[in-house]
């Protein structure tokens, strides 16, 4: 009887250190997911950072593994100090990681240091365990138990990462998530397990203030995601790629997927034809025959999209900065069919260049120029909106053309729109400015600007459009008083007055 | 204070290799295995040239109207006014393998970048020829209803211009703006408005005070009384002693002049700050014209066309003859006797006196103060930038020995450019000139990388990782410092002044200021006189 009983306690131990096993392993695989995802996000080129995270997780784990022979003593008692710490490097490497993305020199080396950190004390885990339940099996069996549980919990990691913690979870969650999951494995032997009992206490002071970090970093995950993004991707990131010029993030939900880049909203699906309408019919209506157009700036091919449907159109020269851009709108099929595959038409000719550096290089001259840039949120984009770039874009334009700006938002930054405004007048340009309403981005202001006044408002549009009308077009050209024209300096590459003007419009916006 | 700390500065180069090397070789690389060479312009080629003085018999005989020794803007700017007055038959000597002197550039991986001078103020309206000069050189592209010089944008320092690093964090523009006392932020304000209204005070000749070219100022006595002082002594005695102001205008003293407050005139201190009227078509009176190669823009400009020019000699002496002068030059491989009618002496006052030795050997070199120059060039990657406020042109670091330094691709109009070029100015100041000779003669280029890395080290932590080639450039003899009394002593317009109207002089050493627009007028002053004289 008590030989039955004690044979049964001894199995019940097993049982549940075999599924500590692979509770751990699961964790263990997780926290190495959790790492290569944020590197791949942070530093591009997935493959590399994967497999290199892989390795040096792997490799750890060795050297981990061969450590455990130096440790003597109450082998279980060590087993709880592991997974306590193993719980807070795993847990605390999603978030730690995350905050080091604005400092990029550091992040590789916070990367490997937690990676191989991480994969050490991982590494010690389960030779440790089995040198605990070496007294109750046979070799050959323990053997087979503990891997046979180690390789099943990493197949649980692996689907369950990709399906249901990135998506509900996050990057940031999950891994504190799997942190206070392995100080749960060691709370559980602290109160299951006989063996721990003198040293419970000890063990418990150390247990509650890992617990409670793991548990409120899960609570202000949110937070700190908006802080250390500045500007909070609401939905799942779907794609992302890091480019020598920018980060291209890609985000989506059900309804719709927006582009970010560096983190700043580029478009929504749901809404973009609203913005891009508004951006090229205008124009193209009021030239009536245009043949030739330039799109500077554009890459994602939504201009062109609207561009291609006038049939006057001979070409369409599409000058972007980002091969990263173009490449993932031409050639990746979710995102060419919401340009209609503009970029692989016929008409249209892709030069990858610096804007300034190519407009005064080139030779040829447009009927119309579609400029939708960045807005001016830094130096080197505000460069792009100087007096001296419009002389320059205006030699490429025929004496009967015109040109249209995106010009951030009049409503939120009204310096800033009549900045461009009046950078175009100094120029030499006649302008229209005028704006709609886009939900995803609010106000959103344009200029229509040309060197000859002849440009034509009386136009139907012979084309479909979804948002875009001649009474709409009317409208746009009305600015209530608190859009109404301000008296603001001329934009120049020495005083650089709009990006000034944007920082401060923008500035309550951007920081809440 | 600074003596001392230039003690220890050199404590550092002579044991930087045991202090900082190992500390540098932690990060990933150290500033020891950086590609890179060190330079001694005017130094090395002379030193060699000087031995080899050929057999006057065996050299080529060539014969000019005007022999212009020194390409240099000085030498320049006279070959420009000869020329363009008609004089068609003028050839000039220059040591290096190039023209420009301190105001060369370079090309790093096809990347232009400068070595020495690399900006020019917007000049005044009444400096007409140098006005005239930019047009020349397409810095002026036209002008305004107002008749105003309208300059080309691409020359005009983009904005953001300058930063100062100051307490671990950059700030825009390079006077403190936080964190300032009271009484720093009363002491900045008068100071500024004192120099607001010195700009447009004018002397009993009705001349302004303070004017560029120094050859049009007021000789008003109150400009001799103010250079009769030194700096340091004119502010304690005006009320300026905050610490945080005279850091500020020790810099500038050391970015104009290579020298320290005690040791320049409070004529020329002031200077710096009062004689900036620069008007133009919508810039501002501190607007200045930068380009990636520097003030080698300017020579570019000054030098049209390489017609009588010959590079890569020295002139080892100088005659006087019956006709004009003869002179003697060497080079790696060849020697030349030169007959002139004239000669301009485009060279610094005592290697004019070693050319002169044998002409006038009773002429003594005047004893002035050239603080040498390190320049530092930095090849890097993408640099990571902290903070908000981004890489400017000037990027200035408060309290620093050295005067900061220069981001070449400022003026780029790429989005990002993926290379930079950082120079990095260090005047050696407060050192007897024996002693700065001696150190500069045994710096090695690591151990002066390892000072440069350390000081930027607070900026750029990994500056090492990124840095791809990392050049050394040592001007001997920077600029000339307005010392006390210089200025006004009338030494230099004495040291200057032909000679048998065969022997001009053009150089900055004449000006005591070394900037641009003083070589410009000593080029034009001495192409005058020679023109005047026939």
């Amino acid at each position: 009887m008590v030989k039955t009983r004690q044979r049964r306690k001894t199995d019940a131990f097993s049982f549940f250190l075999l599924t500590a096993v692979f509770v751990i392993a699961t964790c263990g695989l997780v926290y190495e997911l959790v790492a290569g995802a944020l590197a791949s996000y942070l530093l591009g080129d997935s493959v590399l950072q994967f497999s290199t995270v892989i390795g040096v997780y792997l490799c750890a784990m060795g050297v981990g593994s061969y450590l455990s022979k130096g440790l003597e003593g109450d082998l279980i008692r060590w087993f709880v100090r592991l997974e306590l710490l193993v719980g807070l490097v795993g847990g605390l490497s999603g978030p730690l990681l995350y905050a080091a993305f604005h400092y990029i020199g550091a992040f590789p080396v916070l990367l490997y240091s937690l990676v191989a950190l991480t994969g050490m004390l991982v590494g010690i885990e389960i030779p440790l365990l089995m040198r605990i339940l070496s007294d109750r099996f046979t070799i050959k069996d323990l053997v087979s138990r503990v891997f046979a549980v180690d390789y099943l919990g990493a197949l649980l990691a692996s689907l369950l990462f990709p399906l249901l913690l990135v998506p509900y979870l996050g990057l940031i969650r999950t891994s504190l998530f799997f942190g206070l999951i392995n100080t749960i494995v060691a709370w559980w032997i602290l109160f299951r397990v006989e063996e721990t009992r003198h040293f419970r206490r000890a063990a418990i002071r150390l247990a509650m203030p890992i617990s409670l970090l793991l548990l409120s970093g899960m609570f202000f995950s949110e937070k700190l995601t908006s802080w250390v993004e500045g500007s909070l991707y609401q939905d799942p990131i779907i794609l992302s790629r890091s480019s020598p010029y920018q980060r291209v993030v890609i985000t989506g939900n059900k309804r719709e997927f927006k582009l970010f880049l560096n983190g700043n909203l580029q478009f929504a699906s749901s809404d973009e034809y609203r913005y891009h309408e508004a951006l090229v019919h205008p124009g193209m209506a009021g030239l009536a025959q245009a043949r030739n157009i330039l799109v500077l700036g554009g890459g994602d091919g939504l201009a062109v999209r609207e561009i291609l449907k006038w049939p006057s159109v001979k070409n369409i020269h599409l000058v972007d900065l980002d091969p990263v851009m173009i490449d993932l709108f031409r050639d990746h099929s979710f995102f060419s069919h919401l340009n209609q595959g503009a970029l692989k038409h016929p008409k249209v000719t892709v030069t990858h260049a610096d804007a300034f550096q190519w407009v005064r290089q080139a030779q040829e001259q447009y009927d119309f120029i579609v400029i939708d840039f960045p807005d001016p949120s830094n130096y080197s984009i505000g460069k792009l909106y100087t007096e001296t770039f419009y002389l320059e874009v205006k030699k490429r334009l025929k004496p009967n053309g015109a040109l249209v700006v995106q010009s951030t938002s009049p409503y939120v930054a009204r310096r800033s729109f009549w900045c461009i405004n009046t950078t175009l007048d100094a120029a030499g340009f006649h302008t229209i400015p005028y704006h709609c309403y886009v939900p995803s981005f609010g106000e959103w202001g344009y200029i229509l600007a040309s060197p000859a006044y002849n440009l034509k408002f009386d136009f139907k549009l012979p084309i479909k459009t979804r948002f875009l009308s001649a009474n709409v077009f009317r409208q746009m050209l009305v600015f209530p008083p608190d859009m109404a024209p301000v008296k603001v300096d001329v934009n120049r590459l020495n005083n650089q007055a709009l990006v000034h003007y944007f920082e401060a419009d923008w500035g309550p916006y951007s920081n809440p | 204070m600074d003596r001392r700390s230039f003690l220890r500065s050199a404590f550092w180069i002579g044991s930087g290799a045991w202090l900082v090397g190992p500390s540098a070789l932690w990060s990933c690389q150290s500033p020891f295995s950086i590609p890179g060479e060190l330079t001694m312009p005017n130094y090395k080629l002379g030193h060699q040239l000087q031995k080899k003085k050929d057999n006057p018999r065996d050299c080529q005989k060539l014969s000019t109207k005007v022999l212009i020794i020194g390409g240099g803007a000085s030498g320049l700017s006279a070959r420009r006014w000869l020329r363009q007055a008609g004089y068609a038959d003028v050839l000039l000597v220059e040591l290096e393998s190039v023209c420009g002197g301190n105001a060369r550039g370079g090309r790093l991986e096809e990347m232009p970048h400068p070595l020495g001078a690399h900006y020019l103020p917007i000049p005044d309206s009444d400096n007409k020829e140098l006005i005239r000069f930019l047009e020349e050189a397409g810095s002026i592209i036209g002008r305004n209803q107002e008749n105003l010089p309208i300059y080309n944008p691409y020359h005009l320092c983009h904005d953001p211009m300058e930063r100062l690093f100051l307490e671990g964090k950059w700030i825009n523009g390079l006077i403190p703006n936080y964190g300032l006392r009271e009484e720093t932020q009363i002491q900045f304000g008068k100071f500024f408005a004192l120099t607001a209204s010195l700009k447009q005070r004018k002397g009993v000749d009705g001349r302004y005070l303070f004017q560029f070219p120094l050859s049009e100022a007021s000789k008003d006595p109150f400009m001799t009384e103010l250079d009769q002082q030194s700096f340091s002594d004119w502010l304690l005695s005006n009320g300026f002693d905050d610490p945080d102001l005279l850091h500020y205008l020790r810099y500038c003293c050391k970015d104009d002049y290579g020298a320290d407050l005690p040791q320049v005139s409070a004529f020329a201190g002031l200077h710096y700050h009062a004689a900036r009227r620069g008007a133009g078509d919508q810039v501002a009176s501190d607007d200045v014209l930068v380009w990636p190669e520097g003030n080698q823009f300017l020579i570019n400009a000054l030098l049209k066309d390489q017609e009588g020019v010959k590079t890569g000699f020295l002139v080892t002496s100088l005659t006087l003859t019956d006709q004009g002068v003869s002179a003697q030059a060497v080079s790696e491989s060849e020697c030349l006797t030169i007959e002139a009618e004239k000669v301009i002496m485009a060279v610094p006052d005592a290697v004019a006196c070693k050319i002169l030795a044998e002409a006038i050997p009773e002429r003594q070199p005047l004893k002035l103060t050239h603080s040498p120059w390190v320049i530092t060039q930095l090849l890097t990657e993408k640099l990571p930038e902290k903070g908000a406020v981004p890489l400017c042109w000037d990027n200035v670091i408060h309290g620093s020995q050295s005067v900061g330094y220069v981001n070449a691709a400022h003026q780029q109009l790429n989005r990002i450019p993926q290379k930079r070029i950082l120079t990095h100015y260090w005047p050696i100041v407060n050192l007897p000139q024996k002693e700065s000779r001696k150190m500069l003669q045994s710096l090695n280029r690591e151990d002066w990388l390892a000072q440069v890395f350390e000081e930027l080290k607070p900026i750029y932590p990994d500056l090492a990782q990124y840095t791809k080639q990392a050049h050394i450039w040592i001007w001997g003899h920077g600029m000339v410092a307005p010392t006390i009394g210089l200025l006004s002593s009338g030494v230099l317009q004495q040291a200057s002044t032909p000679i048998q109207n065969r022997i001009f002089f053009a150089h900055t050493d004449y000006s005591g200021i070394s900037v641009f627009e003083e070589a410009f007028d000593q080029g034009i002053k001495a192409a005058q006189a020679i023109l005047q004289n026939g």
